[in-house]
């Protein structure tokens, strides 16, 4: 939902694609990945970043050698966000050719709520890191994987419809216009091969493992609303006169049920009705070609229970709640999937293991002792793991457990610091833990929910939780 | 007489052809690329992908890093 805000209301803005695309240099990073950096020289370069974040999600601005100069979460209104702009630009100018390292600003929302500063870390010496310039020979980049060879990799785009049937012209918003892209692994692919060759030339109904990928993507709206229910899978497949496969049918997907908001009070609701025809082109065990238009309707709600009562503030200001949004009507998708190019795909040696089937013991008890270590963490804090683990299930659908469980093996070590700690800590290979430091995340908790309380309009709770704490503060000095 | 049925036949037989031209693989693709939009306002950013590049290229140019850390995978043109 943040994400989605931000393109949607920060991003889009004339004067600041300008200026982003102009001044500085855009960067798009994973959120798994800079809660959880890998251990190796890029990762260490994301983890420097991740040790100052005030969320797993949000805004930063870096110098070269990425050092975190500031993170802000949001905005006070939308002239706040050129100043954000100039700020960055004056930080930089400040500390660029710095040496020593320099303490990150954080920011709730800019200029108005400012977080407590991540201290310089020590351990970085008088000399900035450099990371690499570039990837090791042979080495994909972690922001965009080398996939098997013979993966589809397709794009998705969706649009609403107008009452006359005609897509509607907005299209910043991701309730009303949508692209996305996913990959088809060859385990899938096999399967709907397999399939059509035991049909023997009859019509066929096309195995769930294949066509749940393209149903599941084809909806409006950000992540948080994909929908989490296939109701209706009645897809068929039959040969055709040039050999290639016609795909026929209709389908049915939900989610949420626009009743029960979660931790972090987001609730939504989901419907889409599909028809879909689309062609498939089959080589041996591999679909080579994938094309689909599928039409229909879908009622997609959005909305976060905390922010009940702040519609008169800016969209800027309440980025990590996303924007509420209620879109019901026609709405067109298509699909393009095509064989992954030579660059993208694994070289000879790095093929990830796949393993048809379900996921291996070892990795269902590393899980079930990653929910019970989450589910006793703060809300706030267990979003951090909960960020690590985005983007796992292509993987595990593709077969690659040894991969997901590399991934869950470090948001087990991530979710035992937290639980032993007792709240966050630095985020692995960021340096010792320093005592300013730690006084610095537990004001920011504070703060963060003194801010959650006055968001529900709880004033009397807020004074009571400060009192509580500077209580223990004056007895001492009485005593004294 | 036999003249309005034939003419209803071929007008028959020219829809069906439409459809089925409609629904060729070329056709589908040709429907499928109108739905995409080139320019919208979130392209107008080429948001890089590889923190390594991004930082590079922050060195060499002499200018800041502008970091969207989002959840889920920032391709180009991804959902987020």
């Amino acid at each position: 939902m943040f994400a989605g805000a931000a393109r949607e209301a920060v991003f889009t803005k004339p004067e600041v694609t300008k200026r982003v695309a102009s001044e500085f240099v855009p960067v798009a990073l994973k959120a798994a990945l800079v809660n959880g950096p890998p251990d190796d020289p890029e990762g260490r370069a994301y983890a420097r970043i991740g040790r100052s974040k005030p969320a797993p999600q949000g805004i930063c601005a870096t110098d070269g050698y990425g050092r975190a100069l500031v993170w802000t979460l949001g905005f006070d209104d939308g002239a706040s966000i050129p100043k954000f702009l100039d700020h960055v630009l004056d930080l930089y100018k400040s500390h660029h050719d710095d040496h020593a390292p320099f303490a990150t600003e954080r920011w709730r929302r800019y200029p108005s709520t400012r977080l407590p500063d991540t201290p310089a870390d020590p351990s970085e010496g008088d000399a900035p890191p450099r990371p690499p310039d570039s990837h090791p020979a042979g080495h994909a980049c972690d922001g965009l994987p080398h996939v098997p060879a013979g993966t589809l990799i397709a794009r998705v785009v969706g649009r609403a419809l107008s009452a006359d049937g005609t897509p509607v012209a907005d299209t910043d918003g991701q309730e009303r216009y949508v692209e996305d892209s996913f990959d088809l692994p060859p385990i899938a692919q096999a399967g709907f091969a397999s399939a059509a060759a035991e049909a023997a030339g009859e019509r066929f109904r096309i195995p769930e493992s294949f066509s749940r990928w393209w149903v599941e993507h084809a909806y409006l709206g950000q992540l948080d609303v994909r929908p989490s229910r296939v109701d209706r899978l009645d897809l068929l497949a039959r040969r055709t006169a040039d050999g290639s496969f016609r795909v026929e049918g209709d389908t049915e997907a939900s989610g949420g049920d626009a009743t029960s908001p979660r931790d972090d009070g987001a609730v939504h609701a989901h419907r889409i009705h599909l028809t879909w025809e689309g062609f498939a082109k089959v080589e041996g065990k591999a679909v080579t070609d994938l094309v689909l238009l599928a039409q229909g309707t879908e009622r997609v709600r959005w909305g976060n229970v905390r922010m009940e009562g702040m519609t008169s503030e800016p969209e800027v200001a309440h980025l990590m709640g996303g924007k509420a949004f209620d879109q019901d009507g026609g709405v067109r998708y298509g699909i393009e999937a095509h064989t992954a190019p030579a660059d993208r795909v694994c070289r000879p040696g790095e093929e990830p293991a796949t393993v048809p089937g379900g996921p291996p013991e070892s990795l269902r008890r590393k899980m079930a002792r990653l929910e019970g270590l989450v589910h006793g963490l703060a809300p706030d804090v267990a979003q951090q793991v909960a960020a690590m683990l985005q983007g796992l299930e292509p993987l595990a659908r593709g077969g690659r457990f040894a991969e997901v469980e590399a991934v869950v093996d470090r948001a087990l070590a991530r979710a035992g610091e937290l639980a032993n700690s007792g709240g966050p800590s630095p985020a692995p290979g960021a340096g010792p833990t320093d005592g300013m430091e730690a006084v610095a995340r537990r004001l920011e908790r504070l703060h963060e929910a003194v801010h959650r309380l006055l968001e529900a309009g709880k004033t009397d709770e807020a004074i009571a939780l400060l009192d509580t704490a500077l209580k223990a503060f004056e007895d001492d000095a009485k005593a004294k | 007489m036999r003249t309005p049925i034939t003419l209803l036949a071929l007008a028959l037989l020219a829809g069906l052809a439409r459809a089925a031209d409609d629904s060729s693989p070329k056709a589908l693709r040709e429907r499928v690329a109108a739905l995409r939009v080139e320019k919208v306002a979130w392209r107008n950013i080429p948001w890089k992908s590889c923190l390594l590049e991004g930082l590079a290229e922050a060195r060499s140019t002499g200018k800041p890093a502008i970091l969207w850390v989002f959840i889920d995978r920032p391709v180009d043109d991804g959902r987020c």
